[in-house]
């Protein structure tokens, strides 16, 4: 049951269903049947409402979180003495 | 022609920081974020001839690293496999209620400007701390899936999982990292 969160024939959902069916929802379509439920059940559970945004939220933080490391971390790089050493391991096979 | 397109005693002064920082910002460990870049080069030295010269040296090289980043996750994921058959202890198991949120468990509310502080550093090495935390297999899942943004089948090819596995691994990966979230930061 846990593994598969099978929701189909019911119309409400547990917490832990519906907290499936968010995550599911950051990647892929839910179908019509799930997207009823879940709305059914976001009407009704504060909780799950806070889990929603909150969730949707950390998934753009982790992107913004991944372009900062990548184009603007001006402290993130290799010392000379960590590209030297890269240098002669390629010199060393270069010459294998 | 293309052959000499590839220059690879230029490759660590060229390339060097913006593969680390490719890979830093994928793995979060300086010391494997140089062995990768390190690996790399290697890699591409020994394929050289392979290169056709169709894309630019640098798009290859992340092609290469790529695919390490890949396989590093790949090798963690084998290591231990977590049980998703044990309910989780956020919702209880009791009826009524059976499947709802235990209310000590269940999420809090956020302060209103908390989408501001996202920017700050001190979430930042939350949020890094938190993604560490995760099990290894769980971590692999999330990374691959949503950091990389693999899809779905290639990240089940790679771990060796199927698909209904990485459903409930991204669902557990996320309570387990809003919890984190939420009690280090909130």
């Amino acid at each position: 049951m846990v593994m598969t969160m099978n929701t189909k024939g019911k119309i409400m959902i547990t917490c832990e269903e519906s907290t499936f069916l968010i995550s599911k929802k950051q990647q892929d379509h839910l179908s019509a049947n799930e997207r009823l439920q879940l709305f059914l059940h976001l009407m009704m559970c504060k909780y799950c409402r806070r889990y929603a945004s909150q969730i949707t939220w950390i998934t753009k933080a982790i992107y913004r979180m991944r372009q900062r490391v990548e184009q603007q971390s001006t402290h993130i790089f290799l010392t000379a003495e960590q590209k030297q050493k890269i240098q002669k391991a390629l010199r060393d096979q270069q010459m294998d | 022609m293309t052959q000499s397109s590839l220059d690879p005693n230029h490759w660590v002064n060229t390339y060097g920081d913006r593969l680390y920082r490719y890979a830093f910002a994928r793995v979060n460990d300086a010391e494997l974020s140089q062995d990768l870049v390190q690996e790399t080069f290697l890699a591409g030295l020994k394929n050289r001839h392979s290169f056709q010269g169709q894309s630019s040296e640098s798009t290859w090289l992340i092609a290469i690293l790529k695919r390490k980043i890949i396989d590093h996750y790949r090798k963690k994921s084998t290591t231990n496999e977590f049980s998703l058959d044990a309910p989780d202890a956020r919702f209880t198991s009791d009826k009524p209620l059976k499947g709802h949120w235990i209310k000590e468990k269940a999420p809090k509310n956020w302060i209103p400007d908390a989408e501001k502080q996202m920017e700050s550093n001190e979430f930042m090495e939350i949020l890094q701390a938190c993604i560490k935390h995760l099990p290894e297999k769980w971590a692999s899942c999330f990374i691959l899936r949503v950091m990389e943004e693999m899809k779905g089948e290639e990240v089940c090819k790679e771990l060796d999982i199927t698909s209904s596995n990485l459903w409930v691994m991204l669902h557990r990966a996320r309570l387990q990292l809003r919890e984190c979230i939420e009690k280090s930061w909130i």
